[in-house]
């Protein structure tokens, strides 16, 4: 076992017994000085400042969020740091700071003393950190007569404002330490706020957290040459593009991708497709390229070849098909093959003759691009259809 | 069509921000390899004709992956839902016989060859309902060519006949 090992089991063993109120007044002695002979431990305490310059550094034009760590860390002793790397070191999760506290808990009633520690918990300082800095802290060899003045009034109020300003010698706060387990009340409250005392310490680094990143990764960005700390070289371009797609499409619209899919068509290539109407007198013709297009068939053609486009722009985006398996689909019957229906990139085909029954229309479609012929049958309402749907029959007189 | 802008709108604005999308999300899983085709060879005289019968209907999208093959030309026929009901494959001569398709609850389709040149097959398709015939056409095409028929209403759309000639 190293010399570390040997100091954090007998911090552990001290810590127990501390805990548990049996620790004498020699072991209590023992335990606060056990950080200060620990090096690494005492090496921390260099390492604190190191930290309070860069958060001051980083926290630049937001001192109102700084202040609050700044006054963490500005402790001499480090005590943070330094329960902070005890807390890591021992096996077990023991809150040392905390132990520490429900062990020196006041043993005088804590009426007064829930006033003076929730007012502190109200700022966003580490309660612990605080009382623990009191304790520890460069204390006067003597107490003063103030101190000394409320000692003997021997308030709470007194105690807790004497213990916090650090007023009182080390010999009297030890004093005061041993006498405090005996109060079992006074070491559950202060526990209790022990724990008020982490939830804030916990907010407190969310706050810095959210404070010193940023800054800090600008010194950096800086440090090493770069010219801002946005900038990548070769992203430019892409950066751009990106920053411009993604705001537009946060500000779309339903009206607005429309009109923006309406843009996109327009700079489009017009399709090149044949619409014919082949109708039908009930004799078989032959397909004419010359047939007079009624204008709605005329918008109908190329508004399905501009739903096709970005049917197969979307899925040519999409990588391929993504397709999802009929659920009811038939597997046997009648099909024939498990073969894929392949299409051959091209499909020449010509309509050499039709005929239709009455009230049947057939268009054909016939993409550029190598594509299937389509003859699509239109299928029309017949007249009692018409009438089913509202319609008056109308009768026609010749002019 | 509104649907279609708008997702033509979304694919757009997905192809400009892919960059970064892509490299956060999880690549694509692989497609699985193409099915081997086995051609059966088609006797001289012969042509091999193959129908599918596709559904087409409006709801929530869905695309058969039977149909993968077809999916950017059904897409014109601005259907929301392509399901494969059922498809067959017949051998079938040169002005001799002809080929019966029938679809559950829907028409009738036969297909016979007219005529048949070392680069055109006239193929007369007749559809019937019933007893009554909705269209009788006769389409000239390539040796593998495919030609579609579709239109005629079939339970809650239309049906699409996708027609395939080997010869």
């Amino acid at each position: 076992m190293t010399a570390q090992q040997d100091t954090l089991a007998r911090l552990d063993q001290l810590l127990m017994r501390v805990l548990d109120g049996e620790a004498t007044v020699e072991e209590r002695r023992e335990l606060l000085s056990l950080p200060d002979s620990q090096v690494q431990l005492a090496e921390l305490r260099g390492l604190s400042g190191v930290l309070l310059d860069a958060v001051r550094a980083a926290a630049g034009d937001t001192p109102e969020l700084a202040d609050p760590v700044l006054q963490a860390l500005g402790r001499d002793e480090g005590w943070s740091a330094i329960s902070a790397a005890m807390r890591s070191v021992v096996a077990h999760p023991v809150d040392v700071a905390d132990g520490v506290m429900a062990a020196l808990a006041l043993a005088d009633p804590v009426d007064a003393a829930f006033s003076e520690l929730r007012a502190l918990a109200a700022e966003p300082v580490d309660v612990t950190d605080v009382v623990m800095a009191a304790i520890l802290g460069d204390a006067p060899a003597e107490a003063p007569v103030a101190a000394a003045d409320k000692l003997d009034q021997a308030t709470t109020e007194a105690w807790i404002s004497a213990l916090h300003d650090g007023e009182l010698p080390v010999e009297e706060r030890l004093r005061i330490a041993a006498e405090l387990p005996s109060d079992r009340a006074a070491l559950s409250e202060l526990t209790a706020y022990a724990e008020l005392g982490r939830l804030v310490k916990t907010a407190l680094k969310a706050r810095t957290r959210k404070a010193d990143l940023g800054p800090v990764w600008a010194a950096v960005a800086e440090g090493i040459g770069l010219e801002g700390p946005e900038h990548v070289p070769g992203w430019e371009p892409v950066g751009a593009a990106v920053r411009v797609a993604v705001a537009e499409r946060a500000a779309q619209t339903a009206g607005e991708q429309i009109e923006l899919a309406d843009a996109v068509m327009a700079a489009l290539p017009l399709p090149r497709a044949t619409v014919a109407e082949l109708n039908l007198d009930g004799e078989p013709q032959p397909q004419s390229d010359s047939a007079s297009v009624p204008w709605w068939q005329s918008m109908w053609a190329p508004a399905v070849l501009m739903a096709g486009a970005a049917l197969a722009l979307l899925l040519a985006l999409q990588g391929g098909t993504d397709v999802m398996p009929s659920p009811g689909a038939d597997p046997g019957g009648d099909r024939a093959s498990e073969e894929a229906f392949e299409l051959a990139s091209v499909n020449d085909a010509e309509l050499e003759e039709f005929e239709t029954a009455d009230g049947v229309m057939l268009h054909v479609l016939q993409a550029g691009d190598g594509g299937p012929m389509i003859l699509m049958l239109e299928e029309l309402p017949n007249d009692q259809q018409l009438e089913d749907e509202g319609w008056d029959a109308i009768e026609w007189e010749e002019i | 069509m509104r649907v279609l802008f708008r997702a033509l709108a979304l694919a757009l604005s997905l192809a400009l921000v892919g960059p970064v999308g892509t490299a956060l999300a999880d690549p694509p899983p692989r497609r699985p390899p193409a099915q081997a085709q086995t051609k059966r060879p088609v006797p001289a005289g012969k042509v091999e004709v193959r129908i599918l019968a596709v559904a087409a209907s409006e709801g929530q999208a869905h695309m058969d992956p039977q149909l993968r093959h077809l999916v950017k030309h059904l897409a014109y026929l601005r259907h929301d839902r392509y399901e494969l009901v059922t498809q067959k494959r017949g051998m079938v001569g040169t002005g001799a016989g002809e080929l019966e398709f029938r679809v559950q609850d829907g028409p009738r389709v036969v297909v016979n060859i007219r005529e048949m040149s070392a680069d055109r097959a006239k193929v007369r398709v007749r559809m019937f309902r019933g007893q009554n015939k909705v269209v009788d056409t006769t389409v000239a095409i390539q040796n593998h060519g495919t030609f579609i028929l579709a239109g005629p209403k079939y339970r809650d759309g239309i049906l699409i006949l996708p027609i395939r000639v080997d010869y």
